[in-house]
């Protein structure tokens, strides 16, 4: 097996979001089993800087013993790819023309798609995270035979423009990090000619907690429901404030709190004030004593393509709330046993109820959620997984392709 | 995904029995549904615009802008009322209908508004962009320069010792 190129639009040492962190641990832990691979990235220097700013320097670069290749990214006009994006995300229909400027003025790196594709013998599988980044698509059209993609897929308007068929569906593999994912994948596009598995993400399992650290440390001796995770709109934070709020309003006396945990800013009411505690960043230990000490974990997002933070409130041994509107989490809950959904106020209110009240039964659930997790998205187990996904392709490319794709 | 687990507790009937007792308390008309959530006036954060200038935190709330300038005139009615439920929505709807010659203008113009904040905005992003480029490529250029200064001083200094030592040779001839 030659080496591995795992292709994204930006690297560092520190990046954040959560397709970066999710490849970074992929990369980290197949070289620490001995896989021969490389990262094949931009001199951007995160998503929200610039996308046509080299921040990098161009070339190599060794980062926790990973090479990573850098490549500058091209001029683009921002003005174009806004509005095109502007009518996207208003779920407006845009038309191919627009498609093609959208992908044109988007991030680009045309040394990096002529390093993929003459030097596409040295590697036996690219692999591309996510699918919506034009460096990924452009990439994948070098050498579809070669490509494998973990798309990171949910419900928006940029999954069904057409632009993307062309090349998803004639790609090599497909790894998911959900069932509904799948589900979702195989309802728009073609995929009859291309490998899927359902594999998940890597989770740190290998760590201690204690809630009552946390308790001690933030003065918290109340029951409270935590949220981890950005403060962003998106996220649908104002919702479970708006929840919570009226819980509290039925519920006079009560001495639940909401803890926030993580980047983002939120406006909290000032009524609310005392109710409502924000940590802002934590921690990763505080993090994990935090989901241990809370009642229950709310995500209330609907659009997650894994949700890292109801693992980790698994991890610590408590069960999660999500919205019903969230396939993901939802069939997760489902395949756990350890959460419940909630698709309107009463439900959140009954549902709190039930779990704040049956703390054998919401303890059960939270033990269930840590054993499922560490059977399934340990990163030994993941890092298995992928090597076996991969070897699979290698075999299926070889008997397809022969030694013309060499692989 | 194999689901390797096994468990007592059966999350689905749990659902199945909270629904249950919620459709016989007769809930079944929605407190706060998910559309009605509203988002509070960030504008007005009292730490907003407060401090140094923070380019990710600019960056955020262009995206924001970008994303939601467009306002509705239109939004569900529902009633959170159990049996006058559906009459109140059916007057909410008439009187909506009643007052939309009044309320649409508004609207529109309220979005020809934030349009123009938006487009103005976005081309002070591309100025701050681009000026961000130009202090790169000025910056680059600067360095360059500093290195070709250093090199002439660094070969005027061969040149100063080449001399004085052709001068104090021929002086001792």
């Amino acid at each position: 097996m030659k080496k591995l190129g795992f292709v994204i639009p930006w690297y560092s040492e520190n990046i954040t979001g959560g397709a970066e962190t999710e490849l970074k641990g992929i990369v980290e832990h197949l070289a620490e089993k001995g896989t021969q691979l490389e990262v094949l990235t931009t001199c951007v220097e995160k998503f929200n800087s610039d996308w046509s700013k080299n921040y990098w320097q161009e070339g190599v670069e060794i980062i926790n013993k990973i090479n990573v290749r850098r490549f500058k990214v091209t001029g683009r006009n921002a003005k174009i790819f806004d509005e095109i994006n502007s009518k996207l995300m208003a779920n407006q229909t845009v038309s191919t023309d627009e498609q093609k400027k959208f992908m044109k003025n988007f991030v680009n790196s045309p040394d990096l798609y002529k390093y993929i594709k003459t030097h596409q013998n040295e590697y036996s599988l690219f692999v591309y995270i996510p699918y919506m980044f034009s460096i990924n698509y452009y990439g994948m059209l070098e050498c579809p035979e070669k490509s494998v993609l973990i798309p990171c897929f949910h419900e928006e308007s940029y999954i069904h423009l057409d632009i993307y068929k062309n090349v998803i569906e004639k790609i090599a593999g497909l790894i998911y990090l959900s069932n509904p994912e799948k589900k979702l994948a195989n309802k728009i596009f073609d995929l009859s000619n291309v490998k899927q598995a359902v594999l998940g993400a890597g989770v740190d399992t290998d760590f201690e907690y204690s809630s009552e650290t946390f308790r001690n440390k933030y003065h918290l001796y109340e029951p409270f429901i935590l949220y981890a995770g950005r403060k962003d709109v998106g996220k649908n934070i104002y919702l479970l404030i708006q929840y919570f709020e009226q819980y509290l309003k039925m519920h006079q006396g009560s001495k639940l709190k909401l803890v926030l945990m993580g980047g983002g800013k939120v406006v909290i009411p000032g009524r609310l004030k005392d109710k409502i505690i924000d940590l802002g960043y934590v921690d990763l230990q505080d993090k994990h004593d935090g989901c241990a000490a809370a009642s229950v974990l709310c995500q209330p997002s609907v659009h997650e393509s894994f949700s890292i933070v109801i693992m980790e409130s698994w991890l610590g041994e408590r069960p999660v709330l999500v919205h019903e509107n969230c396939e993901v989490t939802k069939n997760f809950c489902k395949e756990t046993n350890a959460g419940l959904w909630f698709g309107n106020y009463y439900e959140f209110e009954a549902e709190l109820d039930f779990i704040l009240n049956n703390e054998n039964i919401s303890s059960q659930m939270g033990k269930n959620g840590r054993k499922y997790v560490v059977q399934n998205f340990s990163w030994d187990v993941i890092s298995q997984k992928y090597m076996t996904f991969f070897n699979d392709l290698i075999n299926i490319g070889e008997n397809k392709h022969g030694t013309k794709a060499n692989f | 995904m194999e689901q390797k687990q096994t468990s007592e507790i059966d999350v689905v009937k749990i659902m199945e029995s909270i629904r249950e007792e919620i459709k016989e308390k007769g809930l079944e008309n929605e407190v706060l549904p998910f559309e009605s959530i509203p988002l509070p006036n960030q504008t007005f954060d009292i730490d907003d615009g407060i401090g140094p200038f923070s380019s990710e935190d600019f960056m955020d709330a262009n995206m924001y802008l970008n994303q939601f300038y467009s306002v509705s005139v239109w939004h569900q009615i529902r009633s959170t009322k159990p049996v006058i439920g559906p009459v109140l929505t059916f007057f909410k709807k008439v009187n909506r209908k009643l007052i939309r010659f009044f309320i649409e203008p508004i609207v529109e113009d309220q979005n020809n508004v934030n349009i123009n904040v938006t487009k103005s905005l976005n081309q002070i992003r591309n100025y701050i962009l681009e000026k961000d480029n130009n202090e790169t490529d000025e910056e680059e250029q600067l360095k360059q320069l500093s290195l070709k200064v250093e090199e002439l001083l660094t070969r005027v200094k061969d040149l100063e010792d080449e001399n004085n030592k052709l001068k104090s040779n021929s002086s001792v001839k």
